[in-house]
């Protein structure tokens, strides 16, 4: 023990990357390590990286091997100065894109918190896979100048290009979670919130049990889900709207069960609140009245502690529907 | 300065395995510090909080493989501190020796000759390689070899000889080489040193030599040790072997004892009236006690008591003056203290009034044969509360020390022993079981007197049990035994005539005895003055 507390004392509890100097801890990693060039952005308790990288994807649009290690690469080095810092960083994002291809880009966001939990073995590598969001698409930005320039191209207006410019002028800010982008040499990047992030991560997770649970699949096709927080006076809730249709056959369980519509929708809502539960639960986020789950003709309002008894079985969905 | 850089050299010599891993567990730390400070502060605090783990678990680990080590290969835990030795933070004076004058004054010219061995070679003196102390236990040879080390104010490395043997074959005599190879350091940093050798006799015995290599591990430790002692002269150390023993010369093996190993034996003897008197005054030192008790007395009341006796003794009485709630040890709780440890702690026996009334009887017997015949022994006590296994007793001491008994004395033992008898025959015309113990003793000492003292009346001289039984005529052994039971018979009659003459004395003894179960010294010097008695 005295030769634990003489090795604390004299190994000093200085952070190795100071937070006046973070960004360009970032730059100088990255690229002492893995020789990489990066941009650096913050916003808040958030801290953004692009990286710029040739042939981000192949011709049939997959994911390059060498992009993807440069991305890897990256991810490991922002987490490393993330968690050995004295800045307080909630959220870090990565956004790769090719610089020739500037339309398509890889956005990596991650709770901080979640990967301190990994590396002390307190979540397995599975779960920090899902808490992780990943989106490959068109920046936002990119979206509304192509439709503004379809717009003037129809109204033969000559000077678009300085018209578009102007109108799109102003900060470089995302507003949303979703519009984090790298777009015309800009970082548009929002201070992320831990409510918009577990929404965002509820939605991910709902559309990978529709695309993993069998049964699900046999019954609806799933179209879209949209999870939001809405901070209101009358009570903060998120709302998950979930898109979907009924498939024709099979109506049976794989045990053979027939199984009616309302019992179908009522298991529906199970696997929802429970993935919504078990996931504001993991975060401690309790900053919130109620959890409205929608799908076509039914809607599901919960409150914060019926979710919690629900997570837990104490309360079956069909006394709440 | 020479003596300096000797004192550096012993310490490097010594401690060289403690110096090599304090080294080796600073150079961990720096290594451990410089590894530290190379991770990134995340890693760093992980690891910092993982350390109390780390170290609990190596801690519990290192516990258990010595736990298993000592189980397995050592014998268990006992065996751990057996190899422990202290040197230097002796602290026995030779005030602190106490009652044994004669060999404190040989252990003094001892010490002057360590002191001394330059100006002994000068003359050609031979020096002093073995001390042997023999005596009885409990006499202070211990204490003795103590005070020899702090007066001469050498480095002391005492040891058990016990400590020598063990299960494993070898393990002795290695223990014999690594003690004298330590000493023979503290002897090059130091200019001396003393090993005490406590209780030699456990590795001191004479060797056997059987065919079936019975006590090979022992005959091997002391091989060691002689080997040791010669080598001592070989090499010129100026190492001093003291040992002590209780065992009688005999029995130590004769190699050992010849000169130029234990050149010198000192014996210590039981503490004389003046040693006793000064050892009491000594260990009531220690404690609160009344000024008035009278310590010569006391000493005269301890004969044959060994300085551990009276330490006890005190002990004792202070046991019981703290059981009284008393604030001091008085006369009353120390001559308690001696009959407790002479006769035994008092326990009540339920007996019948009959039975009572033969134990008083029996008792009394031993009383009056005792104050009216016994040229040596004065008489203290007369009990018939049982302790330990007599039902009664009669406490008794010589009034100074005896070392040797003359025929009279012998006899008189004789007759105090059949007291007892005689008088139950007298009173109850019958005797009891009781005499069994009495007769014993009575009829050994007839036998001695007569097989090997050559005290019986028909002349026959000489110490008949040195002569093997098959080589003496049954004439021969039955007259001697006829002698010794004429010696009994007339110890028998004697005693019986005594008591016959002094039947009102025997009665009003049993009576007071019976009433008030014990009487005093004061008690019953008064009631023979009432009937005109002296002691002889």
């Amino acid at each position: 023990m005295a030769c634990a507390l003489c090795i604390a004392a004299l190994s000093g509890c200085a952070p190795t990357y100071p937070k006046d100097k973070i960004d360009e801890a970032i730059v100088d990693l990255c690229k002492r390590e893995y020789n990489l060039d990066v941009d650096t952005k913050i916003k808040g308790k958030t801290i953004g990286v692009y990286l710029p990288v040739d042939n981000l994807f192949d011709v049939v649009f997959n994911l390059d091997q060498k992009a993807s290690k440069k991305i890897n690469d990256v991810i490991l080095g922002v987490s490393r100065v993330t968690l050995s810092t004295d800045a307080k960083f909630d959220f870090y994002v990565v956004v790769a894109q090719d610089p020739k291809v500037p339309e398509v880009e890889i956005v990596y966001i991650r709770y901080v918190h979640d990967v301190k939990r990994f590396l002390l073995g307190d979540i397995s590598r599975g779960e920090y896979a899902k808490k992780a969001l990943i989106a490959i698409k068109t920046p936002p930005q990119a979206e509304r100048e192509r439709i503004l320039r379809e717009l003037f191209s129809k109204l033969n207006i000559d000077d678009a290009d300085e018209m578009i410019k102007e109108y799109l002028e102003g900060e470089d800010k995302a507003y949303g979670i979703g519009e984090i982008s790298y777009w015309n040499k800009k970082f548009f990047i929002n201070d992320i919130t831990l409510a918009e992030f577990a929404a965002k991560q509820i939605e991910e997770r709902i559309k990978f049990e529709f695309r993993e649970n069998k049964d699900l699949n046999k019954w609806y096709e799933f179209k879209s889900v949209e999870g939001k927080f809405i901070k209101a006076p009358s009570g903060n809730r998120f709302v998950f709207n979930v898109s979907m249709a009924n498939r024709v056959e099979p109506l049976y369980l794989d045990s053979g069960i027939e199984l009616g519509s309302s019992r179908k929708r009522q298991l529906v809502f199970q696997g929802l609140v429970t993935i919504a539960g078990n996931v504001l639960w993991a975060y401690k986020f309790d900053d919130f009245e109620r959890v409205d789950i929608a799908i076509p003709e039914q809607r599901l309002k919960i409150s914060r502690d019926t979710l919690w008894k629900a997570r837990k079985g104490k309360v079956k969905i069909g006394e709440l529907l | 300065m020479n003596l300096f850089i000797r004192k550096i050299r012993l310490f490097f010599s010594l401690y060289w395995i403690r110096m090599v891993i304090v080294f080796a567990i600073v150079l961990l730390i720096v290594l451990a510090i410089w590894g530290l400070m190379s991770l990134e502060s995340f890693y760093r605090y992980i690891t910092l909080a993982t350390l109390p783990l780390q170290i609990l678990m190596a801690g519990i680990s290192a516990s258990i493989f010595v736990f298993m080590y000592m189980s397995f290969f050592r014998g268990g835990l006992g065996k751990i501190e057996s190899h422990k030795i202290k040197s230097g933070d002796v602290q026995v004076k030779w005030s602190d020796v106490i009652g044994v004058d004669e060999a404190k004054l040989e252990a003094m010219e001892v010490v002057e000759l360590i002191k001394d061995r330059t100006r002994l070679r000068k003359i050609g003196g031979k020096i002093l390689r073995g001390l042997l102390l023999v005596g009885p236990p409990g006499c202070g040879k211990t204490l003795l070899a103590k005070a020899i080390a702090t007066e001469a104010g050498i480095p002391f490395l005492p040891m058990a000889a016990s400590e020598f043997t063990e299960i494993f074959v070898g393990v002795g005599p290695l223990r014999v080489r690594r003690l004298f190879k330590t000493a023979r350091q503290f002897a090059y940093g130091h200019g001396a040193c003393i090993i005490f050798i406590d209780e030699i006799d456990a590795i001191g015995r004479q060797r056997t030599f059987s065919m079936f290599g019975g006590g090979g591990e022992t005959n091997s430790t002391q091989n060691q040790l002689l080997v040791e002692m010669d080598g001592l002269k070989e090499k010129e150390c100026n190492i001093i072997v003291l040992a002590a023993t209780n065992a009688v010369e005999g029995v130590l093996d004769q190699a050992l004892l010849r000169p130029g190993r234990f050149d010198r034996k000192v014996y210590i003897n039981l503490p004389d009236l003046e040693g006793r008197e000064k050892l009491f005054q000594y260990y009531l030192q220690k404690v609160k006690y009344d000024e008035s008790i009278n310590v010569a007395r006391l000493a005269r009341k301890s004969v044959y008591k060994s300085p551990a006796d009276i330490e006890n003794i005190v002990k004792e009485a202070a046991l019981i003056a703290t059981r009284y709630k008393k604030d001091v040890i008085t006369y009353k709780e120390i001559t308690e203290a001696i009959e407790r440890i002479d006769m035994g702690i008092k326990h009540r026996r339920k007996m019948t009034e009959k039975e009572r009334e033969m134990v008083a009887c029996h008792e009394v017997g031993h009383l009056l044969v005792l104050y009216i015949l016994h040229p040596t022994d004065d008489v203290f006590k007369a009990s018939i509360i049982a302790r330990r296994d007599a039902l009664g007793a009669v406490h008794h001491h010589p009034r100074e020390e005896w070392i040797t008994s003359n025929k009279e004395r012998l006899l008189a033992n004789i007759k105090v022993a059949l007291g007892g008898f005689v008088a139950e025959k007298i009173k109850f015309g019958t005797t009891s079981d009781g005499v069994s113990s009495d007769f014993k003793s009575a009829m050994l000492l007839a036998h001695n007197m007569v097989w090997r003292l050559g005290m019986g009346d028909e002349g026959f001289l000489g110490d008949y049990t040195v002569i093997p039984e098959n080589q003496i005529s049954d004439d021969v052994k039955a007259n001697l035994n006829l002698q010794a039971q004429k010696i009994i018979q007339r110890c028998a009659k004697e005693i019986e005539d005594l008591l016959i003459k002094e039947r009102d004395l025997l009665e009003r003894f049993i009576k007071e005895l019976l009433q008030k179960e014990e009487l005093e010294y004061d008690e019953i010097e008064a009631i023979f003055k009432e009937y005109g008695k002296t002691h002889v």
